[in-house]
């Protein structure tokens, strides 16, 4: 499974501020953070232990189970934000 | 992006990955630690580990932190006149408590000498087995747990219904057709006597298999968002399963079968359940009859069933009959060790048998000296520490070594506490940090974190639903002058001429010179144990050697076994003994008392688990601290309307006993009316700057430890359900600015 | 001692930027984050005071983000909560460059961030612009969010086409805010008058107009996505074939095409229409006191079309607004600043700073402004470490109380702010609504004095 950030997404990145394996990208720091339209969680590396969607402040956060229907898109539109960062792929600790 | 592993070093050593678990939660995660020149470079979760399979929370991977934090006590401390600390020697810290102790014991005896554990115990096999090896030796009653603030009315239970304070039955729930999951919140605490991996995930496995889960909680919590959810009434637990327990006798639905075939003693049940009326249940619980009715009927007709319940029935005035009636609830719908019900688990280490052996487990082998509460485990509950302290005579508690606790905080009525603590002798804290309670202590005695010790998880092996094997050496050296707990506890015990330790024999062993470590006395539980490897005579079988040379867990099982009821049960009989008195007099007391709420107190206040928060820890780590991190007090949109609270509004809460000003409220219709939910743990003072400035007020100073408020079979503290009264003091502060 | 004293310092403007500002200024227990990790930049206590030209605080939250946006105006409980920090101080009322001079400002404070985003909008330039029925989305946005300034807007949708000039995401907004069902849109903070202008609308057509072809689109995939959930509102592309995307293009551009023509051919159905028009230039709008058509020019083949519209409303850019008393870039519409320090001419303006979008251009999202501001304050942190803060004979917070209550009769504190709040909220309830919102100033200071 895999967290997934959905529409109401502003980046405000508390989610990155509470991530514990910097799986959420683009980072404040990153050069695409200011074009950024909204962040992503990186399927291979999220760890699915909810602090992100704690944290959001616009409940743009959803558990893949618990994605509303109308948003089912975003799980591709997440997982194709990190395809061409092959860097985190190689990241890759735990199966999924 | 991600820090590359290389950057900045210029040694040669390249990275090395550790399979490790987590010392957090019950979880007891698998972890990788990716080590170089012994700096922890990450913590990720192990995807190879039985049980977890790849999962891991903010909390554990965080722990790096833990260990390099800056505000760590890293040499012992020793208190000056002044209240401020200076460091000091180990020598000098140890003689100077031993000279102390010595003195205490000359005049008052060793019974005069108290030890404390907090949670932090359960993953730390060393300072566990010193702690009660000291007060074995020590032969004070005057050893008291972090649990008996929680879960006291559980190691009853055990002890009277299977044999052992320690077997504790666990929810099959990766293969149950109906999970009921009272007063626990797994989304969030991940679990609690129930070592299940992916503990929400597998919750999430029983409704996609077509099952069901229906999560009692007067708030609708993370879990319950999930699931079902029947609100009920803070304290309310007894009363509902006591209900569900009589339609389902009353309506034939029990499976008297395997009551006659697993249990002596059931017709205890008929006459517990004779006096009780659903419709008094019903108000209660606040939970219609009806709901009560179908929730029964369901629960004994599904195929399997289990019902689990945590914190919020365990921690209230009747958290021992609550316990009780879980567990005829789940025996008497024939649910006891069978798949998907409520089984007992295999740990790879008998830490059952082994307390057996040493006859350490029971109830009511004596009796506390000033409250008169029966002992639980070999211990005495937190809620009678104030008055064993100022309470004159032989047994006058003089001293305390609190052990990876802060009571200062975490106990019911904690201003008591702190006041009473002042008065003590010595007060000898083994911490890392200056906390509430260790800022108090005459010596600090920094211990190391799990990070940097030998171990294994002694506790939630117990638990655990895919049974493993895991055995680490030390992940990382000890940061500064830090020792382990239990070797600073068997310093301390050579200084006072005893062996930590309570084994027959082990104090005259101690006279020539022998102090068999925990590690030893772990092994050799483990190799004479059910998958040992007898010391070579079974060569597959398990030894601490083997398992510290084997990277990552061992799986023993896919799940947890069935059909071992009789090898399992430590009861003479070998089935479980349902009828005790204690339970015949917590059902006329339950059946007596009011649940009606005090005009003064309308409102019932519980406590609250947050996910970046665990009790009292974790609150110095700037991950978990991070992001709009603020205690607010949770209130249903018509009591705040009621009580003119505002959103965002700080608030008084006043109790009988005492009173705070949470910094916010937060208002949702998650909570049922009239119940309102505060995260307890905060309020922090002392030298942990970062939890010092997170504020927020402490949760205990509106509990009590008054004797007659505790569950009284157990002496757990009641510290859920507490009837306060708010208001905001959005005026006051107003003016004030 | 200097150093025992709060460093005190003014933020002007009260929106994303400033609230992220004056969040990091006093920064929780957690620390800031900051080139990958967590850490401490401010380590002097701090007093901030907000100063927000209006009763009402937090910008484009309460005055941008559309009403059936109810998620993203979450925001404001996050600005709450820094509110209620230790060291926040909100007056409202009070317009810096009008009420206060940018120079009375250095005098009373250690340090000013401006941070008063884009109230302006870039124009199309063209004749008939002025029309009556021609206007900015800025203002028709203003004006259904209940912004004081354009309350007094009339707009008339009793005429079957309105042509929004520019594809962005405030395109999409007012285009979804024209068609949605007047139920959904009681369920959210609309204002009352946007609500019966709406109800009265006869509106069948919207033009959605782009300069470029549609992998140039302004608009973003879920803003687009919205637009498909419309009931009964067929969408269609002319000016351009949105199979020949060209396959090198970014994913995000290919994720919105390919969606465009998914919905266009979801969607082909429904007595009212969406076009989007690309490669299309207006060149005039046309009409006798009130705009009855615009003629665009088809920019491939310079083919004119003349189209018949009641509305028309120019999308195409926010613009900063110069402020009394400190440099300005006219040509980019922003308050010239070299790593958040105003400059005048080159040189840094000691002790001013600036973020949001008047720094960086109406640009980015509610979030970019957090890093923005994050770095305004390490600027001001910075700045203060060196000594480079005109800090002597700066005044106490009561001082500079007593002085802006000598310029402006009527200021607000945050309590006041609440007052509104509250009485917004009920307001609301009893309409069955979740906010009423306050449209006049007058009024709003009328609650706020009246005991």
């Amino acid at each position: 499974m895999s967290y997934v950030i959905t529409a109401p997404c502003v980046a405000d990145y508390s989610c990155v501020e509470v991530c514990p394996v910097d799986c959420i990208s683009p980072m404040p720091d990153d050069s695409g953070f200011d074009a950024a339209t909204q962040l992503y969680i990186n399927p291979v590396l999220c760890v699915d232990c909810d602090a992100c969607r704690e944290a959001c402040p616009v409940n743009a956060i959803f558990a893949e189970d618990q994605l509303p229907e109308k948003w089912l898109d975003y799980i591709g539109i997440n997982a194709a934000h990190f395809q061409s960062h092959t860097q985190t792929v190689a990241e890759v600790r735990h199966d999924k | 992006m991600i820090t590359p592993i290389m950057n900045n070093t210029k040694s040669s050593s390249p990275p090395t990955d550790k399979k490790i678990f987590c010392g957090v939660c019950e979880s007891s995660c698998g972890l990788v630690a990716t080590i170089q020149n012994d700096e922890l470079i990450k913590l990720r979760p192990d995807p190879d580990h039985p049980n977890s399979k790849g999962f891991a929370c903010s909390k554990g991977l965080a722990f790096g932190a833990v260990r390099d934090d800056s505000d760590r006590v890293l040499r012992p401390l020793k208190r000056t006149d002044d209240g401020s600390f200076v460091a000091v020697s180990w020598e000098q810290a140890l003689d100077e408590i031993g000279e102390r102790l010595n003195a205490i014991i000359k005049v008052h005896g060793r019974e005069s000498i108290g030890l404390y554990q907090g949670n932090s115990v359960a993953w730390n096999f060393g300072a566990f087995l010193n702690l009660f090896g000291m007060a074995g030796a020590l032969k004070t009653k005057h050893l008291y747990s972090a649990a008996s603030i929680d879960i006291n009315g559980y190691w009853l239970v055990s002890q009277l219904l299977y044999g052992s304070n320690f077997l504790n039955p666990v929810p099959d729930i990766a293969r149950t057709d109906f999970m009921l999951c009272i007063g626990a919140n797994p989304a969030v605490s991940h679990g609690s006597m129930a070592n299940i991996g992916r503990f929400r995930d597998t919750m999430l496995g029983v409704t996609a298999r077509g099952g069901r889960v229906v999560v009692i909680d007067p708030r609708r919590s993370e879990t319950a968002e999930l699931f079902e959810h029947l609100p009920i009434r803070p304290n309310g637990d007894a009363w509902l399963l006591a209900a569900m327990l009589k339609v389902i006798f009353d309506e034939g639905l029990a499976d008297l079968a395997a009551l006659q075939r697993q249990t002596s003693g059931s017709g205890i049940i008929a006459d517990l359940l004779a006096p009780v009326s659903l419709a008094q249940a019903s108000d209660a619980a606040g939970i219609p009859v009806a709901e009560i009715q179908q929730l029964a009927r369901d629960f004994a007709a599904a195929p399997s069933a289990c019902a689990y319940g945590r914190c919020g029935m365990s921690i209230g005035p009747f958290a021992t009959l609550s316990k009780y009636l879980l567990d005829v609830l789940n025996i008497a719908t024939g649910n006891l060790d069978r798949e998907g019900g409520w089984c007992f688990a295999r740990p790879f280490i008998d830490l059952e048998a082994l307390m057996h052996q040493l006859k350490s487990t029971g109830y009511d082998r004596w009796r506390t000296r000033v409250d008169g509460f029966p002992e639980v485990a070999g211990t005495a509950p937190v809620v009678s520490i104030p008055r064993e302290i100022t309470t004159p005579g032989k047994g006058q508690l003089r001293a305390m070594m609190v052990i990876g606790a802060n009571p200062a905080t975490s106990s019911p009525a904690a201003g008591e506490l702190r006041d009473a603590f002042k008065q003590l002798d010595l007060l000898i804290s083994q911490d890392i940090y200056i906390t509430e309670t260790s800022r108090m202590a005459d010596y600090i005695l920094p211990p190391t974190t799990w990070l940097e010790r030998e171990g294994f998880p002694i506790f939630t092996q117990s638990h655990s639903g895919v049974p493993h094997a895991q055995w680490v050496g030390p992940t990382l050296k000890a940061r500064g002058d830090v020792r382990d707990d239990a070797w600073i506890m068997d310093e301390i015990s050579k200084r006072i001429g005893i062996v930590p330790a309570d084994f027959p024999g082990a104090q005259l062993l101690g006279k020539l010179g022998l102090r068999p470590s925990p590690a030893f006395l772990m092994d050799v539980g483990l190799r004479t144990g059910p998958e040992g490897d007898w010391f070579g005579l079974r060569p597959s079988g398990l030894s601490r050697k083997k398992l510290l040379g084997n990277d990552g867990a061992i799986k023993l099982a896919d799940g947890l076994p069935t059909g071992i009821l009789k090898k399992r049960m430590f009861t003479k009989d070998k089935k479980v003994n349902l009828d005790h008195g204690v339970f015949r007099t917590e059902m006329t007391r339950l059946l007596a008392s009011s649940f009606a709420q005090d005009e003064n107190y309308p409102l019932s206040l519980i406590s609250q688990r947050e996910l970046r928060s665990q009790n009292t820890w974790l609150h110095n780590i700037s991950k978990l601290v991070v992001a709009d991190r603020v205690q607010r007090l949770r209130i249903h949109p018509r009591d705040a309307a009621r009580y003119g609270i505002e959103e965002g509004d700080p608030v008084e809460i006043s109790s009988p006993y005492g009173q705070i000003r949470v910094p916010e409220a937060r208002i949702s219709d998650e909570m049922m009316p009239g119940s309102l939910a505060l995260p307890h743990g905060w309020g922090h003072e002392g030298g942990w700057q970062r939890a010092v400035a997170v504020g927020g007020a402490g949760y205990n100073q509106l509990t009590t430890n008054r004797a007659d408020s505790a569950d009284l079979p157990s002496g757990n503290a009641t510290v859920n359900g507490i009837s306060v009264r708010i208001r905001s003091l959005r005026d006051v502060v107003e003016m004030a600015s | 001692m200097i150093s025992e004293r709060p460093l005190r310092i003014a933020i002007v403007g009260s929106g994303p930027a400033g609230m992220y500002a004056a969040g990091h200024l006093l920064e929780g227990p957690g620390g800031t984050f900051i080139n990958g990790g967590l850490n401490q930049i401010v380590r002097r206590p701090v007093e901030v005071d907000v100063l927000e030209r209006l009763p009402t605080p937090w910008g484009l939250i309460r005055s941008g983000v559309a009403p059936d946006h109810p998620d993203k105006k979450r925001m404001a409980a996050i600005y709450d909560s820094i509110a209620r920090r230790q060291g926040f101080r909100f007056i409202g009322n009070v317009q810096v460059g009008r009420d206060v001079s940018p120079a009375d400002l250095s005098q009373w404070y250690d340090g000013v961030i401006y941070a008063v985003g884009a109230d302006d909008e870039r124009r199309l330039g063209i004749t008939g612009e002025d029309l009556r029925g021609s206007d900015s989305a800025r203002a028709f946005v203003s004006w259904y969010n209940g912004h004081p300034d354009f309350s007094d807007l009339q707009f008339d949708l009793r005429c079957e086409r309105a042509v929004l000039v520019g594809n962005g995401n405030v395109a999409m907004d007012v285009a979804r805010i024209l068609f949605s069902p007047i139920s959904a849109l009681h369920n959210t903070d609309i204002a009352s008058h946007a609500l019966d202008a709406l109800g009265k609308s006869q509106l069948k057509e919207i033009v959605i107009l782009g300069r470029r072809g549609p992998e140039h689109a302004a608009f973003n995939y879920p803003e687009l996505m919205e637009l498909g959930e419309l009931a009964d509102t067929a969408i269609s592309v002319e000016g351009a074939d949105l199979s020949l995307t060209p396959e090198n293009a970014d994913y995000e551009t290919q994720l919105k095409v390919a969606a465009l023509a998914k919905l266009c051919k979801e969607k082909s159905q429904g007595s009212r229409r969406i076009v989007f028009r690309f490669n299309a230039a207006p060149t005039a709008i046309v009409g006798g006191g009130q705009v009855a058509q615009i003629n665009v020019v088809d920019r491939r083949d310079q083919s004119e079309q003349v189209l018949n519209a009641g509305l028309v409303l120019a999308a195409i850019g926010y613009r900063g607004l110069a402020i009394d008393g400190l440099p300005f870039d006219d040509v980019r519409g922003v308050i010239p600043s070299c790593d958040s320090r105003i400059v005048d001419n080159g040189i840094a303006i000691a002790g001013a700073y600036v973020t949001g979008w008047i720094k960086r251009g109406p640009k980015g999202i509610i979030g970019s402004n957090k890093k923005c501001a994050r770095d305004a304050v390490t600027a001001v942190m910075v700045d203060v470490d060196s000594n480079l803060l005109p800090m002597e004979g700066t005044l106490s917070a009561a001082q500079v109380l007593e002085a802006i209550n000598a310029r402006v009769s009527v200021t607000l504190g945050f309590s006041g702010w609440q007052k509104i709040d509250r009485q917004e909220q009920s307001d609301g309830r009893a309409q069955g609504r979740p906010r009423l919102k306050m449209t006049a100033t007058g009024a709003m200071l009328g609650l706020v004095t009246a005991g």
